[in-house]
């Protein structure tokens, strides 16, 4: 369950946005839209850990009954997905989703997972695969694999059709929120494109807060 | 509110570490310039209390006036010193304007690297052994057409006026003035403007001089006046290939500096500060005279169109500069390897007439503690450099994410002070500062010498492309990983893997050509390639010389290769990481 209430992020004492509230459940997902500026890609740096400090949000931000604040970046479980896929160039595909997964695991464990994965992925075999060589369509499969992979408690979604063809696009949104809706977590969306935002989400619009707030 | 506020921070202490370490960087290479400034201006004006000279007073200044030799020094200097500054600037805008952009010029930039790493020494005594009156290239003139039976009486190299200084010097800063254009270029599009001003009339060249220039200008200026001060200043390089009776100025002071006669110590800080005051006045006036050249420039300009003719000899030119400049290069290498290998080699015959192995068999017992030297300073000096640059670069990222930026232009400023400021203006200084600590000869001492001149090098490599570095890359990293330190180990260092081995390389490499630092901090205590080659090449040895001068070349080529061959294989299958 992640619960926002009564959010805010505050720049120099002034809100970026009015008060938001919401409550998500598993495979519960939030559209977030508003105009570029409103703060959408800071809540996202809130909610991940990595806000820039002249920031400062308030309000309730928790993620199953724990108080996000109080973590670190990596002690939240939440998983990102970008716009770009940001795979590590220097890693092959094997690397890339080996790198999400919890350590500790044998390594029978983690090949079983990753082969999984890929299979389930349409890219048997591609495990080996420098990801210089992969298409985009599948460079953007392999991002949310490696997402996925590292077991978040929530996954955040960071306008991650944009940078797709139209074709492309309509195929790979399905495949996202049905893999998301498979973990059981619930997810953000932001996007510019009602479009991208899947059926029966909940939806939020980031407002300028009225000046005399 | 308070809630935010109370946002737990694991890495505060890591944060203050960062915070610490620019100030100790900064510390660490500009504290021995600040001191020995002002260890260099006591002297000169009298108060050396290591000498029982307790009262200010003019005497050294007037000493060094009277010295023997000083005018014509002067004359010398500002023929080699400001020469070699025009003549590789022009021969950069020549190369520019005849070159680029164009398939050549990228083969220029592959080679650039290895060229740079060649030390000045090396580099003259290669150049030495190709021009002087015995060299190889009126062999190879005899060998072709039978000239020149005799070696002439007159000589090309170590001429009286300082000529061929100017052009040994700007053959070796005209590859540091490409370098440090490249990062520039990109940013002018000059493809595009050569296009436009074309549609528009203007040649090529009318618009690299009238264009282009001015602002590539501008943004080199700071390497530009590190050169100029480099050349009126450099002593191995002087020694090498500068003029004798009297020597440049640099060499003249540091021979006074290490005269027996102590009391020629004051003269020599005299010197050194008339010489730094000099440099001061000639960078000065390099910038003053801009404004006057840029508004007859837009003068000009407004006046409309002038030049129309399309032919551009430039382009042959520049070829031609290219070939020879990469020609000397590359001779001065294979003959000062035929020397290493000589056993006879009499004029005019153009290859040895007996070779042998001896001269490198003969400089074991002599190369053990040079060599073993120098790659500890090397070694040493690059690694702490390395270190303590990318915990800066990180701290301006996290001064980056608190929404406080670095000012990048301040930062390069300071950087550049260790480059425009001359050695032989502060070194003195800062050895008589040791001797009061007594740390003079000691090897962190020298280590730290060393340092002043390899951090600003590593920093100027490395940052620009650390700063171009996606952090949203990291972030993805730190949501997937168990730390913060893990995410940085496995991610952002090995994606700068080829960056950061390209600068610890240039940091050996400058390291490795000090030689004025090695000779006064180390005190006589310490000897490096570089001060033995030098050494030697003011004797007679030439075999014994060109051994030297292959070790003290070869060093910097091995890390170089190194620091290109180790990323082509860790990501021989990783195409992206290929690129640059």
């Amino acid at each position: 369950m992640f619960i926002l209430d009564q959010y805010q992020i505050h720049l120099q004492g002034a809100a970026l946005f009015a008060p938001l509230t919401a409550q998500l459940s598993s495979r519960d997902v939030l559209a977030i839209q508003g105009p570029s500026g409103s703060g959408k890609s800071t809540l996202l740096a809130d909610i991940c850990g990595v806000l820039n400090p002249v920031f400062f949000s308030t309000g309730a931000l928790t993620l199953n009954d724990r108080n996000l604040r109080d973590l670190s970046v990596d002690q939240r479980n939440v998983g990102i997905l970008f716009q770009d896929d940001l795979l590590f160039p220097h890693l092959n595909v094997y690397d890339n989703l080996a790198f999400g997964l919890p350590s500790g695991l044998s390594r029978d464990v983690r090949d079983q997972r990753i082969h999984n994965a890929l299979e389930e992925a349409g890219l048997t075999g591609f495990a080996p695969r420098d990801i210089a060589t992969l298409s985009g369509g599948q460079r953007s499969r392999i991002a949310l694999l490696r997402t996925l992979l590292s077991e978040p408690d929530l996954i955040l979604l960071d306008e991650p059709f944009s940078k797709l063809d139209q074709q492309l696009r309509t195929q790979f949104r399905g495949w996202v929120f049905e893999h998301i809706a498979e973990q059981n977590i619930p997810s953000i969306l932001v996007t510019h494109d009602p479009a991208d935002i899947p059926e029966g989400s909940q939806r939020l619009t980031l407002n300028k807060e009225p000046a005399n707030a | 509110m308070t809630s935010s506020l109370s946002l737990r921070r694991p890495t505060s202490l890591w944060s203050a570490i960062l915070a610490i370490i620019p100030w100790l960087t900064a510390a660490l290479f500009l504290l021995p310039i600040i001191v020995g400034l002002l260890g260099t201006w006591l002297p000169a004006f009298g108060y050396f209390p290591a000498l029982n000279e307790h009262s200010l007073s003019l005497t050294p200044w007037r000493q060094w006036l009277a010295y023997p030799g000083v005018n014509s020094s002067t004359v010398k200097t500002l023929i080699s010193g400001l020469g070699a500054s025009f003549l590789a600037l022009a021969m950069l805008l020549l190369i520019l304007i005849g070159l680029y952009p164009s398939r050549l010029f990228q083969k220029i930039e592959k080679a650039l690297s290895p060229v740079l790493s060649v030390p000045h020494a090396a580099f003259a005594i290669g150049l030495g052994f190709l021009i002087a009156p015995s060299g190889w290239l009126l062999r190879l003139v005899h060998e072709a057409t039978g000239w020149v039976a005799r070696p002439p009486v007159w000589s090309l190299f170590q001429d009286p006026y300082g000529f061929s200084l100017a052009v040994t010097l700007a053959l070796k800063e005209l590859p540091f003035l490409l370098f440090m254009s490249l990062a520039v270029l990109p940013s002018l599009k000059v493809h595009r403007t050569l296009w436009l001003m074309r549609g528009m009339g203007y040649s090529r060249r009318a618009t690299w001089l009238w264009m282009l220039w001015p602002q590539l200008y501008r943004q080199i200026r700071l390497p530009f006046f590190a050169v100029v001060a480099y050349s009126l200043t450099v002593v191995d390089l002087a020694l090498i290939a500068g003029p004798t009776t009297p020597p440049t100025l640099s060499v003249l002071i540091t021979r006074l500096f290490n005269d027996p006669d102590l009391s020629l110590r004051t003269v020599g800080a005299a010197g050194a500060t008339a010489l730094f005051l000099g440099v001061l006045l000639i960078l000065w006036a390099l910038r003053i005279v801009e404004k006057p050249l840029a508004w007859w420039r837009n003068r000009t300009l407004r006046r409309g169109r002038q030049i129309t003719r399309h032919t551009c000899p430039e382009r042959p030119i520049a070829i031609l500069l290219v070939s020879i400049t990469g020609l000397l290069y590359l001779l001065g290498l294979v003959v000062t390897t035929l020397w290493s290998l000589t056993l006879r080699w009499r004029y005019p015959d153009w290859l040895p007439e007996s070779t042998s192995l001896r001269a490198w068999s003969r400089i074991t017992g002599r190369i053990e503690d040079p060599l073993w030297c120098t790659l500890q300073l090397a070694g040493l000096a690059s690694l702490i450099a390395i270190v303590l640059v990318i915990l800066a670069l990180e701290n301006e990222v996290r001064l980056k994410q608190m929404n406080r930026p670095v000012n990048t232009r301040r930062v390069l400023w300071l950087l550049y002070l260790p480059l425009v400021v001359p050695q032989v203006a502060f070194i003195f200084g800062f050895q008589v500062s040791l001797i009061g600590l007594r740390w003079d000869g000691t090897f962190p001492a020298l280590l730290w010498s060393h340092l002043v001149f390899v951090l600003p090098y590593v920093f100027l490599t490395l940052s620009g492309p650390y700063r171009r570095f996606d952090e949203r890359y990291a972030w993805v990293a730190r949501t997937l990983s168990s730390g913060p330190f893990t995410a940085y180990w496995r991610v952002k260092f090995p994606m700068l893997l080829r960056p950061i081995l390209y600068a610890v390389a240039t940091g050996f490499a400058v390291s490795i050509a000090q030689y004025l630092p090695t000779l006064f901090v180390g005190a006589g205590r310490f000897s490096t390639l570089t001060t033995e080659a030098v050494a030697m090449a003011t004797g007679s040895d030439r075999r014994m010389m060109a051994v030297m001068a292959l070790w003290q070349q070869s060093l910097p080529l091995v890390m170089f290769a190194l620091a290109t061959l180790i990323p082509a294989l860790y990501f021989r299958n990783r195409r992206e990481m290929m690129q640059n």
